[in-house]
């Protein structure tokens, strides 16, 4: 267990240094562009940057921001010198919201598709089509669909803005279908392998109803390695609200990430992508974590 | 099957040859027919410039399908010189998995994100963006198969009678691993045709106004209301392709057994 989270810590490590290293080839910056459109000239330029430690070497920058990081501190925009944590902070809760509503809305969603399209019941054709769907059609394809029927034609949900509740539905939906695509493709594999296995013909020998064999000795054992799964999508789910938040016009983090990645305001750019392989990270750990004390096999 | 390559066929075919079939110039504003429903005149309609939605997907397509063409190039060449890794465990072995723990690590988005913030906006950036953040997918792929090729008796055999380590990886290696390795190649070119997209439609392609798939959608978008017809054609092309493409690799090799 020790050694899987400090696996998890070195991983956050280099990938926070890869971001770093890639973000420092940029040729022209947030600054040297805002400051220029401002008038500045290239003393005042030159004195920001020195403000800012960027006329630093690149090890002294690198080991500023690694101190800083292991303290929780991403730093400051280049584009309106503020606090990079208040600036994350304040977009944080529309889109941690979005994202925990698609991702509880999915897990169930999920699960009922990937079992229903691999029991043989006459519905397991339209499981099968929805998981399809769901894995091949892009998020802003569903979701523009979305907007055309139910907020251009039948005016049902409001087609942006993040005033009252009805504006989450629309996104919430088209957000969550794609991210159960993959949790049900799974389950519907481990469900079918499950089917072919010894103890589940034992099971049926021995008598017991179909009920039976199916939720204790078919469901049980498939649905486990699901959790994996589950953890792996929250990758999918991260870049799925930058779509969805820009799509439905929604204030959040992607809406944020999105407009730094244009101006190249590379200090939040950094600060959004290195706290979203964090909770990514963080989320598989936990996922392999709670997969070995839920699963007896695992202990054996 | 057939109806996949056959669509398949259809899309190529009537994109490359945009420049014979598009009724209008793809650039062409013509302010005064804005928005019109489909018609005789413009097959799809137009979009809020007046510019034909028809020759515009014709021409977006060629742009779209180049530029996930691209990214595949760019995401699949990284992991040749995986296949000299002979056996799991060695330091080199060790080296890649730490690499492609760490790119993994990273979601997909956030690493394209991060090359266009230091790229800037534009087409071929989208392709490099999207290329490197498939290189880690593919690889591991790419790794699993080439070390289950090399427990093979026939390698083994090759070894025996004294093969030299190139010889083997072109002779043994690569033509067992190919159907594999090309069948999630084309895996890997849906991904890079939703991906691409993706990111034009974020707004991060080039100059405004220039026809691709995923930017004809943004644009669709903003006048989904009155012209539903704009975003329609574009988004029922990357579909259909997507599928077509998965539905033909599929019956080579099942993708699932390839995940």
């Amino acid at each position: 267990m020790l050694r899987l989270l400090l696996s998890a810590l070195i991983t956050v490590w280099l990938a926070a240094s890869l971001v770093f290293v890639l973000l420092r080839i940029l040729p022209g910056d947030a600054l040297e562009g805002q400051l220029l459109q401002g008038g500045a000239s290239q003393t005042r330029i030159d004195q920001v940057r020195d403000e800012l430690g960027l006329n630093d070497s690149l090890s002294t920058q690198y080991m500023r921001y690694m101190v800083a990081l292991a303290q929780g501190d991403l730093g400051f925009s280049l584009a309106n010198g503020r606090s990079v944590n208040v600036i994350i902070g304040e977009r944080l809760w529309p889109t941690v919201r979005l994202a925990g509503l698609a991702l509880a809305v999915a897990v169930p969603l999920g699960l009922a598709c990937g079992t229903l399209a691999a029991l043989p019941t006459v519905l397991n054709r339209v499981g099968q089509v929805a998981i399809m769907l769901a894995i091949s059609v892009p998020v802003y394809w569903t979701g523009t669909l979305a907007i055309i029927l139910f907020a251009a034609q039948l005016r049902w949900f409001p087609a942006s803005g993040s005033s009252d509740w009805r504006a989450l539905i629309l996104p919430v939906a088209v957000l969550s279908f794609h991210t159960m695509g993959e949790i049900a493709r799974v389950t519907q594999v481990n469900v079918q392998a499950t089917q072919q296995q010894f103890f589940v013909t034992v099971a049926r020998a021995r008598g017991l109803t179909s009920g039976i064999v199916q939720w204790r000795y078919i469901l049980r054992p498939a649905l486990l390695p699901v959790i994996s799964v589950i953890a792996l999508q929250a990758g999918f789910l991260i870049g799925g609200t930058v779509i969805t938040e820009m799509l439905f016009v929604r204030a959040g983090i992607g809406r944020l990430l999105l407009d730094s990645t244009i101006n190249q305001d590379y200090p939040v750019v950094q600060g959004i992508v290195v706290l979203s392989t964090v909770v990514y990270v963080l989320v598989n750990t936990l996922a392999d974590l709670t997969y070995r004390l839920v699963d007896p096999r695992m202990r054996v | 099957m057939r109806f996949s390559t056959l669509i398949l066929c259809a899309i190529i075919l009537i994109t490359v040859s945009a420049r014979w079939i598009a009724p209008h110039d793809p650039m062409m504003t013509r302010t005064d027919d804005s928005l019109q429903p489909p018609s005789l005149a413009y097959p799809l309609g137009t979009d809020l410039l007046g510019r034909d939605v028809f020759s515009r997907v014709l021409y977006g397509g060629q742009r779209t399908i180049t530029i996930a063409f691209a990214a595949v190039l760019v995401a699949i060449l990284p992991s040749v010189p995986i296949l000299f890794i002979q056996q799991a465990g060695t330091n080199a072995d060790t080296l890649l998995t730490t690499l492609l723990n760490v790119l993994l690590a990273i979601p997909p988005l956030m690493l394209s994100l991060v090359l266009i913030t230091v790229l800037g906006r534009g087409w071929w950036q989208i392709a490099l963006a999207t290329g490197v953040a498939q290189i880690a997918p593919y690889a591991r792929v790419v790794r699993g198969v080439s070390l289950q090729t090399y427990r093979m008796a026939y390698v083994d055999g090759a070894r025996a009678v004294g093969g030299s380590k190139p010889w083997i990886v072109t002779r043994h290696i690569l033509p067992n691993c190919l159907p594999t390795l090309l069948a999630y190649a084309g895996v890997m070119f849906s991904y890079a045709i939703i991906n691409s997209a993706a990111l034009s439609f974020l707004g991060l392609g080039g100059a405004p106004g220039t026809p691709e798939w995923g930017a004809i959608l943004a644009e669709g978008r903003l006048v989904v209301q009155d012209a539903p017809w704009v975003s329609i054609a574009p988004g029922v092309l990357i579909v259909l392709t997507v599928i077509a493409v998965n539905t033909w690799v599929d019956q080579f090799v099942s993708i699932e057994r390839l995940q």
